[in-house]
């Protein structure tokens, strides 16, 4: 296993090869925008670098996608529509997987998590809820609510 | 490829270390068995999780990706899925498919073995819940389960070993919006340690049960069973891909010829096989084993090897709510669970039913995703809009349909595909029938009710998920009648008496529960069996 699909680190980002061009990097950025639109609380996809740092952090994790990235990538020809319904309706075969990985860049931008309010998974120590008894008094209240085993007793169940 | 001697005799050699193998291994050393346990996949490597980092769902969509077709990993053999309705989800390795299951932890009720006897179709099992329930009380232990006693939907569940985990702001709205309604609900019984317990850790409620739980606090084999095995003296063998099961001119199983990770060829004898391998891997190896005694497989005078396979079709219904829940804050398993629509109703149209667990729906990424949110793209003008209205606003119903045996529902082998030890694939052959889809839709209909009872302000239906594949029942059958079952109650195989299955393959019918515990339960009384049989127990020479 190599260090770059054991996740990201700074020193594994320093030793990617540039996996995207220059051009590549560019459109991108264009398809970002018809996907992720900036608005008055949000960035779009280009302004929170989807086509920088954060497309390198998705590949990072999931070189795979790489492949998918660049075919979406090649479909989307020149001139760019105006808005994503216009993307949309050329029916792409590669655009869902580019929209995916955009996304997944999209939310890892620091600034992006902050305003969604999620960035990670955090550790919450379990407190065990006290009130199951309280909660689950109807339920029991009805009494047996499964068909025993033939021979074994009446039915409860309501059938 | 090159051939080997054979390795020093076992008392038992045992195919697949999942659950179903790791709990016969369990009995069969603690009785002081020489064990082997020939394995295709390796140990999980936990150092590649990333449940506690910002790429955990980029993650589960490869690396911790259940369905084999996707995660391509060495030990993954192809699965022709062309001709079925669902996609298989496997985890190849130690601990099996628990690695990457949800924990979830139901036992089957009773009338689960008695489907033709109380519903007039399929089978009943040649065993009853009474026979299994102190089987299910060890195996709890063993798997460190917790959960909450006495609910009303079983005969006898009085303890659990651990305290139930918090059923958080997403089950608590679910249980209460049941009471208004008068529906079953019970806090979630979930294979996950609320506690420091034997190997397992505290669960610290991360939401990432299947993608790698690095608090060990799921249960999975490779955590609660293997680790102990090893110190007892079992021989574990990784990478280790079964090839044949050998027989003798009595028809008696001699040995397991696997090849190792090195490609090298080589054959475990023992006095037991025990098949352990899940509801493909066990009708494989199998279908594999042909001789002139057994032409069309081992075990398979009754043709139903690889026959009646049941995949539980799964559907999803999603609601969406004004209230703040992060519903991914808590187990992801089950906070709760309704087993409401379990039992057979006639005037609904079917027979049999479902049972229905809350399910957190994730992150930013899952937001957006096809599953279970519809294929209709949300890019664009809605796409923060829509973000900001699912994400923490979120839970979905996870409906497991029972679904009946049918025998042109099979598996097989697919000589046009290789594994990488050369070996030929299986070919899955698979449709719904529509009793199963008429249950599904029922039910859908029921959970959309309980969601909008809830304060839904939308609810959306995944009706049928083709990847959705976790339980996989049926293709090695248990039964009295040797004519039309392989193995009887206690996973003989009726033709071979020292060939044992003890996983999935063997189920009559599929219940409506996720399966492990009773697979697990399963497993342990057929090894006790097997042991208290010891000294009649038919051997090759």
């Amino acid at each position: 296993m190599t260090a770059v699909s054991l996740g990201f680190t700074d020193s594994a980002r320093d030793a990617l090869p540039d996996l995207l061009r220059a051009d590549e990097r560019a459109s991108l950025a264009a398809v970002a925008d018809l996907l992720i639109p900036h608005t008055d609380q949000m960035p779009s996809g280009s302004e929170a670098d989807v086509q920088g740092e954060f497309i390198d952090r998705v590949l990072s994790v999931r070189p795979d996608l790489l492949d998918a990235v660049r075919t979406g990538l090649a479909q989307v020809e020149e001139p760019l529509p105006a808005d994503f319904a216009e993307l949309d309706a050329r029916g792409l075969s590669g655009l869902r997987a580019l929209a995916e990985a955009v996304t997944a860049a999209y939310f890892l931008n620091p600034d992006v998590a902050k305003l969604v309010g999620y960035r990670k998974r955090s550790a919450i120590p379990i407190r065990f809820d006290e009130d199951l008894d309280d909660l689950v008094a109807s339920v029991t209240g009805r009494g047996p609510i499964y068909r025993p085993t033939p021979g074994l007793g009446p039915s409860h169940a309501n059938s | 490829m090159q051939h080997s001697a054979a390795s020093e005799k076992a008392d038992v050699v045992i195919v697949g270390a999942g659950p179903a193998g790791a709990v016969a291994a369990r009995k069969f050393v603690e009785d002081g068995y020489r064990v082997v346990c020939i394995e295709q996949g390796d140990w999980p490597d936990y150092t590649e999780s990333h449940v506690a980092d910002e790429y955990l769902e980029l993650s589960a969509g490869k690396q911790w990706n259940p369905q084999p077709s996707v995660r391509q990993a060495f030990s993954d053999y192809p699965i022709d899925t062309t001709e079925s309705d669902v996609e298989p989800l496997i985890w190849n390795g130690v601990g099996g498919s628990t690695v990457m299951y949800a924990g979830i932890w139901m036992r089957l009720m009773p009338s689960d073995f008695r489907v033709r006897s109380l519903d007039g179709v399929a089978d009943d099992w040649p065993l009853s819940y009474e026979d299994l329930a102190p089987y299910y009380e060890q195996i709890e232990r063993d798997f460190g389960v917790s959960g909450y006693p006495g609910d009303p939907a079983f005969p006898d569940i009085d303890a659990y070993p651990m305290k139930p985990a918090p059923i958080g702001a997403a089950g608590r709205m679910m249980a209460e919006a049941h009471n208004r309604l008068g529906w079953h609900w019970w806090p979630g019984s979930n294979a996950i340690a609320t506690e420091d317990y034997r190997n397992q850790g505290a669960c610290v409620q991360r939401g990432a049960c299947m993608w790698g739980c690095i608090n060990k606090s799921k249960a999975s084999p490779d955590v609660t069973h293997w680790p102990d095995l090893l110190n007892q003296g079992v021989r574990l063998v990784t990478r280790a891909t079964a090839q044949e099961i050998e027989t003798d001119s009595r028809g008696l199983a001699t040995a397991v010829v696997y090849v190792d990770g090195d490609g090298v060829t080589r054959r475990q004898e023992a006095d037991l096989v025990v098949l352990a391998a899940n509801g493909l891997g066990t009708p494989r190896l199998l279908q594999l084993s042909t001789s002139k005694r057994f032409p069309n497989g081992l075990a398979n005078g009754s043709g139903m090897v690889g026959k009646r396979l049941m995949m539980h079709p799964f559907a999803t219904v999603v609601g969406v709510f004004d209230e703040k829940l992060d519903p991914w804050k808590s187990v992801w398993g089950q906070p709760i669970y309704s087993l409401e629509f379990y039992e057979t109703v006639k005037e609904r149209g079917f027979v049999r039913g479902a049972k229905w667990n809350v399910t957190p729906t994730g992150g930013p990424q899952s937001m957006t995703a096809a599953f279970p949110w519809g294929g209709k793209s949300i890019w664009g003008e809605r796409f923060h809009e829509t973000v900001r209205e699912r994400l923490g606003h979120s839970l979905a119903w996870g409906i497991v349909a029972e679904d009946l045996p049918e025998e042109h529902n099979r598996v097989e082998l697919d000589h046009s595909t290789r594994d990488g030890s050369g070996l030929p694939g299986v070919k899955m052959i698979y449709r719904t029938s529509k009793n199963t889809k008429d249950l599904l839709a029922f039910n859908v209909d029921r959970a959309a009710e309980s969601l909008r009872e809830a304060g839904a302000s939308q609810t959306i239906v995944a009706p049928m998920i083709r990847e959705t594949g976790w339980h996989i029942l049926g293709t090695a059958t248990m039964g009295n009648d040797p004519g039309s079952s392989v193995v009887d109650g206690y996973g003989r195989a009726h033709e071979v008496p020292n060939l044992i299955i003890v996983d999935g393959s063997t189920w009559p019918t599929s219940s409506g529960m996720n399966p492990t515990p009773t697979i697990a339960a399963f497993s342990l009384r057929a090894a006790e069996h097997a042991v208290a049989q010891r000294g009649s127990q038919a051997v090759a020479s």
